[in-house]
């Protein structure tokens, strides 16, 4: 089951008022390769994980995963709470704001909302695992486009940071799939 | 049991058409400062990121 | 929200960030008796910080104990709270 802390996983510092960035940054909100289709992605595969490294892998990358989508809604919700609308107009949020004012919603920086055939679960570890390597990738690029547009300093920081994670979590995953190879390689379970 | 996970003498490095990711053993490790502000435990796993091309991600994952 | 409260949480976010990245290292390298060592120390001493930062402050959890009124839903919530002091 899942316990909510309050606190964020990382001390996220927001420097300036922003709906454009706000807007861009919504991509890792409820875009394809965004931090709740990681989580649920990781989440969802683990019912059929083999080995216990493998279904504890997917569950805290997956738990942290949602960590990493609160930190996003942050950054959204913090680039734009005292934007006027006069600072909204004529910017790529004003469409999210005709909708949603400043809250939070699952689309992307196109406005594309999201949808569970963002990722699948085939209940197959080699094909699962290959999946979520491949998404670590695309979330490290997705940072990378996004830290190279990002003109305020403690965004791009904290897109550092999430970046990072990536990086650890494809290694993670990694290390799963060599487990679950090596012990293919003994006993087939299938 | 599970030192074969670990062994440098991997099962599958020679087989075709397979995944092969090297498995990180802990060596140094940051300060609790230092490891969130990096976004890691571990120096091994740091790669930052250096958007003016010398370090560009892609040289390093080629 | 005072520097005294963010410095701790920040101090949270610090040995709870080692937790995480022992607790990944661990569920891929169960035998590693060394890293084990390194996680249940900062558990340990997460234990402690979250008993003192819960004394003053509330509990961060809705599990955790509270002074009258329940201090659980007090404001700042963490997408409120700018560390703005680095």
């Amino acid at each position: 089951m899942w316990i909510y802390e309050k606190k964020l996983q990382y001390p996220v510092r927001v420097d300036t008022t922003n709906p454009t960035l706000a807007a861009m940054i919504i991509e890792q909100f409820g875009g394809a390769d965004g931090e709740l289709s990681a989580g649920l992605r990781y989440l969802t595969q683990r019912y059929t994980m083999p080995t216990s490294q493998g279904k504890a892998t997917l569950t805290d990358i997956g738990t942290e995963e949602l960590a990493h989508w609160e930190i996003i809604g942050t950054l959204v919700y913090r680039l734009v709470k005292d934007a006027t609308v006069d600072q909204i107009k004529g910017t790529p949020f004003e469409a999210h704001y005709v909708n949603h004012g400043k809250g939070l919603y699952l689309h992307d920086a196109a406005g594309v909302p999201w949808t569970a055939t963002y990722f699948n679960a085939k209940d197959d570890p080699i094909t699962d695992l290959h999946e979520d390597m491949a998404a670590e990738q695309k979330a490290r690029t997705t940072y990378e486009w996004l830290i190279n547009i990002s003109d305020d300093p403690g965004v791009t920081d904290t897109l550092r940071f999430l970046r990072q994670r990536e990086i650890v979590h494809f290694q993670r995953f990694g290390e799963v799939l060599q487990i679950i190879q090596d012990t293919e390689n003994c006993i087939k379970y299938y | 049991m599970h030192e074969k996970f670990y062994s440098k003498n991997c099962n599958n490095c020679n087989q075709l058409a397979t995944t092969y990711i090297k498995f990180q053993i802990m060596d140094q490790v940051y300060n609790q400062e230092q490891a969130l502000r990096h976004g890691t435990l571990f120096p091994d796993l740091y790669r930052p990121y250096d958007p003016c091309g010398k370090n560009k991600e892609w040289r390093n994952y080629g | 929200m005072d520097r005294d409260q963010m410095n701790m949480i920040v101090e949270l976010m610090e040995v709870s960030f080692v937790l995480v990245e022992t607790a990944l290292y661990l569920n891929t390298h169960p035998n590693d008796e060394r890293a084990l060592r390194l996680h249940n120390n900062a558990s340990t001493q997460y234990v402690q910080l979250e008993e003192m930062y819960q004394a003053r402050y509330g509990p961060l959890k809705n599990t955790g104990m509270s002074r009258y009124p329940w201090a659980y839903i007090d404001e700042p919530w963490p997408w409120e709270i700018n560390f703005n002091f680095n």
